[in-house]
Parts: structure tokens; C-alpha cells; sequence
């Protein structure tokens, strides 16, 4: 066998439990608990974006708020419509936040050893040219790590569409269908932003995107870079129905969308979930185009001290930075845009998002070619910034050619004598 | 600020907004999006920076960082805390640690006034605020003397506090100033069978209450008038009396 495997140094050496436990407390303890806080953060976020306060009774500053909710949801009871599909009703947030979960497991948050000694995936042996990387702090590293994530993130949307068919409500329904056909439309541009830095590290693991940037700098630093993550970023407010995306859960128009029927703990489930898969994409875009946890223009830590420990505490201390900086940016952009309407949605994703992705994969390829391979950085920016800046230019003006979209019963409104044919009053016939 | 400036950005951060806007301006398609987004920026860091929450001690309750909410006195009576127009910043009243002052024109429910020096009441039992109430909330019985003749006086005066709209229609029409409008509406209990009909305890109120609650009004020319003319009458019925008392060996008790 091929596959090469982190040589075991003599002090992280013991029983495979152990880090298996760990990561079981990471994602069931540690995790929910974040999404807890996360959401006391957005509470009060909002608050003063709203020059409001949030929440401050419950503890000092309102920090056991989350307990308080938690509490409340957990003793709510739990209603299921006698007329939904019991199985199916239950399936639906689970799935979700198995999705969820599951994009969190390929996530390398650090190192798992401070020295740069593992092959990458599908090296031959370890001296076969290709340059040794650092073993990623992920539950799992797999070859195909990308791959798995994108194909788990989309089981998100198997849960959307089963909560909202079983509870039989037309409401449910609606936003379900909406939720689909958001998600489905939004995956594309997701994924297609994830190119470039497939591209750039020539690996689909995580651990290996990571090992490039630490040899490459951020890849966020170039123009394809840019606009990758400003897609990815999009598209991953889009896929978890966040605002200004969130018509699956439009409560002007559908109560609640999908989750109208749901009370309880199970309700509990989406918000976990929701909340989850915001951690999630923070955390995809902060490894793909962040460089994971490393500072800016250095890899500092890394190589330069040899304790694990010492050199995760920056690494992960920096990913979270990231991550909750990311996480603020969602907040922002929710207490500015207005939900979009479903024709705009579908209209941005199909006609700006996708088409620049794959001038992007193009640019992506010429700034592989001129700045990493040949190590000419200026030019790559001279090549690549001007055909994106001119693509998304065109683009936007291609999808504003037709004008707004119609609005129904809007002729009958400015339509005036002069405008019908044979009624104005100039018409001598 | 006007509103020209206000849309494309400028002004919103100063000159560093103006900086920021040189660069981004060259750009035509979503600026007022990324305006916005600077707009509800300054918001939030503004929370932080001016008035209220410029500051991490609160005016009312606990004082931050840690707020040990229990046995606070402040909590029964909390700080007041004015707005207006050019408030900035948080407008967020935590109220029971702190509260938005009452103006004098704020009403709630009627009171009887009793006066502050001999502790007489004004109200003469004539039924007119029972008349004139649209809800029909205000009933009484009036007085009697030992040998049942009628005395200007309420034996019994209740309101129903659950019906009553807070019109203020009896105290506009009380000929006695006798009836006038509370302030207090912190009036939730545990009891509502009972406690909500107010009597005669729960509605007397001395004058010096009402001075202080409603200094302009207290003050005014007009009331000031009925005063003194409610004291003259006393005056005179007080004479009278003192001379039925130097004629007649049994004195006739003075009317209030």
C-alpha cells in the first residue's frame, strides 16, 4: 500500500481511543456549546446593529442566555401534526444535522505535529520530489476530503426538502420547494469556487490545501484567490439559508418555511443545525483561502517551534479568529440586506455567480501558471485582475438587459390613454 | 449631513469613508449596497462609542462586568433616563433598573385628592365623574350623618381599575378638582378578583402627592384660583360655625 501515514512520534503514541474521544468531545460538547454562543453573539450582535442592547438579563452580560433557551427548548413538548409522516418528520433534522457535522469532520483546525513529514496523498514514497507537509488537525484526512464535504453539505438538502414535504403544510412545502431550488442553484458557484484552490494545491484533501498555502502564502492573495471566496462566501450564505438568501424560511411570507411544523427540541435541531453549517462554511472558506490558522504573510509558527501544543495555540487561536471573523461578517450582512426576491436569487446565482466562477477557473489556471509555478506574482495580478474585473462588469450588465423583471398588473398601472394604440387622442383614426 | 452625501457613502465615516469611497466609486454596479453596508457599520460601532454605550457601567442595575442582579435597590426604583431627538447611540431603557421619565400630562388612573393641611377630601360625593365616565366604572355612596341627613362626603368611592380607560374624563369634569389623574402604572398584582376594584384606601391621595407629581399644573393661575376659593369657603364656613357655636350651646359640626 500507497498510503502514507504520519510516522508516530513517541509522545503523541498511545491508545486510538483516546484521540477519538477527544474529537467526540470536540463535536458534541465543544461544538453545540460554540453554536450556543454563537448564537447569544448574534443576539446581541444584532442588538446593537439595531442600537439595541440584546440580551443582558440572564447572568452577567446575558451569558447564560444559551443555557436558559437550551433549557426552555429541551422541556418544550414536541408536536407532530397528526397528519405529517412521523419517520420522515423526525429524518428531516437529523439529516440536517448530520450534514452538518459531517462537513465538520474533514476540518483541519491546526497541526497534529509540528514538523513537516507526511507525504502528500497519492506520493509514490515520501522522497519522490513532492514536498513534505504538515499532519492536519482533522478528525479525518482523507485524499478526497473536498469531494466528501461538498457531497456531505448537500445532504442539507435531502434534510430541507423532507422536513417540509412530511409535515404536510403548505407552507412547509413552499419553503421546501424554495430551499431547493436555492440550494441546488447556490451548490454550483460553491463548488465552482472551490477550483482554484483545488487548482493551486493540486489536492482535494484539506490537510494538503493547508500545506500548500503554508508554502504559497494565503491564496486569498491574488485576484482568481478573491473572487473565489467572495463566491464562496455568497454561496455559502445562500446554502445555509442565511440572509439575504433566507426565502426558504421567509417568515413574512411562509411563517417559518420548512421548519413550520416543528416544535420543541426538533426545532432546536435546525437552529443547531443551521447555526452548525454557518461554523462549517466559515470554516471551509477560512482553510481553502485563509490559510487555515496561520498569520498573514508567515508561516511563523510553523517550523520555528517544535512543541505541538505551542504551535497549535496560534494555529487554532488563529482559526478561530478567522472563523468568528467570517461568522461577524454573516451578522453584518444579515442586518443590512433586505431578503432577496426568488426570481433576483435564482437570476444572480444563474447568471453573474456561475459564469465568473468558470471565467475565475481560467484565471485560476493563468495565475497557477505565471505566479506559483513561475514565480512572477506581478504579472499574475497584470493578467488575471482585468479580465475578472471586465467579466463581472459584463456580467452584471448582461443580467440587468432586460430591464426588472415584470411585475404583474404593472402595465395596467402606467399604462395612459396616449400609450394604447387607437385610444389616445392623437390617433386621427 | 445631507442626504446627497449620505447615499453614496460619503461622510458616513469621515474622511476615511471619503478615502475608502475614492477607490470604491470608481466601481458603478452595488454602491448603494456597500454604502449600506457602511451605514449599519457606523451603527454598531456607534453603540460602542457614543452615550449610553459608551460607557460599561449602566446607569440602573448591576454595574458591569459582573451585574449581581439580586437585592439591588435600584432595582424598585431605577434611575431616569431622558431621550430625545439628538439621543445617539443606544436608545435601549432597561427598565426596571431604569425608566423613561413621566411627563406631567401622563395619565393613568383617577385618585382622590385629600388636602395636605387638615386632611379634609374634596370630593363632595356629587356623582358627576360616575355620570360622566364612558365605562361606567366609578360608583359611590354618599355620607350620612348620625341623624341620616346627607353629608358632601363619600362614604364608599370605588373604580374599577380593570374597566376604567384612563379617559381622565372625571377629573376634567370633577367641579371640586377633587378627582385628578395618577401617574403610577406599575400596577400588576397577583390578585385580580379583589385588589382591581379600587375603594376609598387605595384612591386617596394627599395634595402634596399631586403637588409633586404635577407641579405645573399645581401652579397654574386657574388652579391656584380654586384653591383659594375652596379656602375661602372653609373660612367662611368655619366663621359661620364659630358663631353658631357662640350662640347655640350644641355646635353644628363644620362640613368637612
Amino acid at each position: 500500500m500507497n498510503v502514507p501515514i504520519a510516522p508516530v512520534r513517541p509522545e503523541l503514541a498511545g491508545p486510538t481511543w483516546i484521540p477519538w474521544l477527544l474529537w467526540l468531545v470536540v463535536f458534541f460538547g465543544l461544538l453545540p456549546l460554540a453554536v450556543a454562543y454563537i448564537v447569544l453573539a448574534e443576539r446581541k450582535v444584532a442588538g446593537r446593529f439595531q442600537d439595541r442592547i440584546g440580551p443582558n438579563r440572564v447572568g452577567p452580560f446575558g451569558l447564560l442566555q444559551p443555557i436558559a433557551d437550551l433549557l426552555k427548548l429541551i422541556t418544550k413538548e414536541n408536536i407532530v401534526p397528526r397528519a405529517a409522516d412521523a419517520v420522515t418528520h423526525l429524518l428531516g433534522p437529523v439529516l440536517l444535522i448530520v450534514s452538518a457535522f459531517l462537513v465538520l469532520a474533514v476540518i483541519p483546525f491546526g497541526v497534529s505535529g509540528s514538523r513537516a513529514e507526511v507525504a502528500p496523498f497519492g506520493a509514490v514514497s515520501p522522497a519522490e520530489g513532492s514536498r513534505l507537509g504538515y499532519p492536519g488537525l482533522a478528525a479525518v484526512d482523507t485524499a478526497s476530503g473536498l469531494l466528501y464535504l461538498v457531497a456531505a453539505a448537500s445532504l442539507s438538502v435531502l434534510g430541507v426538502f423532507l422536513a417540509g414535504w412530511s409535515s404536510r403544510n403548505k407552507f412547509a412545502l413552499l419553503g421546501s420547494m424554495r430551499g431547493v431550488a436555492q440550494l441546488v442553484s447556490y451548490e454550483i458557484p460553491q463548488v465552482l469556487s472551490l477550483v482554484p484552490a483545488i487548482l493551486w494545491a493540486s489536492s482535494l484533501s484539506l490537510v494538503g490545501i493547508f500545506n500548500a498555502q503554508v508554502d504559497q502564502g494565503w491564496f486569498l492573495g491574488s485576484p482568481p484567490g478573491i473572487v473565489a471566496f467572495v463566491v464562496l462566501m455568497i454561496a455559502s450564505i445562500a446554502e445555509t439559508n442565511r440572509a439575504p438568501f433566507d426565502l426558504p424560511e421567509a417568515e413574512s411570507e411562509l411563517i417559518a418555511g420548512y421548519h413550520t411544523e416543528y416544535s420543541g427540541m426538533r426545532w432546536g435541531l435546525f437552529f443547531l443545525a443551521e447555526y452548525l453549517a454557518i461554523i462549517g462554511v466559515s470554516c471551509l472558506a477560512t482553510t481553502l483561502f485563509l490559510g487555515g490558522g496561520m498569520l498573514p504573510f508567515t508561516s511563523w509558527p510553523l517550523g520555528a517551534i517544535d512543541s505541538v501544543v505551542l504551535v497549535n495555540l496560534v494555529l487554532v487561536g488563529g482559526f478561530v479568529a478567522k472563523v468568528a471573523l467570517i461568522i461577524f461578517v454573516i451578522f453584518w450582512i444579515r442586518a443590512t440586506l433586505p431578503r432577496m426576491r426568488v426570481d433576483r436569487l435564482m437570476g444572480f446565482a444563474w447568471k453573474i455567480l456561475i459564469p465568473l466562477c468558470l471565467v475565475n477557473i481560467v484565471a485560476a489556471a493563468v495565475w497557477l501558471e505565471l505566479a506559483v509555478r513561475r514565480d512572477r506574482p506581478l504579472l499574475g495580478w497584470l493578467v488575471t485582475l482585468p479580465p475578472l474585473v471586465l467579466a463581472l462588469a459584463a456580467l452584471v450588465r448582461l443580467s440587468r438587459r432586460e430591464g426588472p423583471a415584470p411585475v404583474v398588473g404593472r402595465d395596467r398601472l402606467v399604462r395612459t390613454p396616449a400609450a394604447i394604440p387607437g385610444v389616445g387622442g392623437r390617433d386621427p383614426s | 449631513m445631507n442626504d446627497g452625501t449620505r447615499r453614496d457613502g460619503q461622510g458616513v465615516f469621515g474622511p476615511v469613508g471619503s478615502a475608502i469611497w475614492a477607490v470604491l466609486g470608481l466601481w458603478p454596479f452595488g454602491r448603494g449596497m456597500i454604502a449600506g453596508h457602511l451605514i449599519t457599520m457606523r451603527r454598531f460601532l456607534r453603540t460602542f462609542t457614543v452615550g449610553h454605550g459608551a460607557t460599561t457601567r449602566r446607569r440602573g442595575g448591576g454595574d458591569l462586568p459582573v451585574d449581581l442582579w439580586w437585592r439591588r435597590p435600584e432595582h424598585h426604583r431605577g434611575s431616569i433616563v431622558d431621550q430625545d431627538a439628538g439621543t445617539e447611540g443606544l436608545f435601549t431603557v432597561e427598565y426596571p433598573d431604569e425608566r423613561l421619565p413621566t411627563r406631567e400630562r401622563f395619565r393613568v388612573l383617577p385618585m382622590l385628592l385629600y388636602d395636605e393641611e387638615d386632611g379634609s377630601v374634596r370630593c363632595t360625593s356629587c356623582n358627576i365623574c360616575a355620570k360622566v365616565c364612558p365605562p361606567q366604572c366609578i360608583w359611590m355612596v354618599q355620607a350620612k350623618d348620625a341623624r341620616g341627613k346627607v353629608v358632601p362626603l363619600p362614604e364608599e368611592f370605588y373604580i374599577d381599575m380593570d374597566v376604567c380607560m384612563n379617559c381622565g374624563l372625571c377629573a376634567e369634569y370633577c367641579p371640586f378638582d377633587a378627582i385628578k389623574m395618577d401617574q403610577n402604572f406599575e400596577l400588576s398584582n397577583y390578585e385580580r378578583h379583589q385588589s382591581h376594584v379600587y375603594s376609598l384606601q387605595d384612591l386617596l391621595v394627599s395634595s402634596a402627592y399631586y403637588a409633586r407629581t404635577h407641579p405645573e399644573a399645581w401652579a397654574s393661575a386657574e388652579e391656584q384660583a380654586e384653591r383659594d376659593k375652596v379656602a375661602r369657603k372653609k373660612e367662611q364656613r368655619l366663621r359661620k360655625a364659630r358663631e353658631a357655636a357662640s350662640l347655640a350651646p350644641e355646635p353644628e359640626p363644620a362640613g368637612a
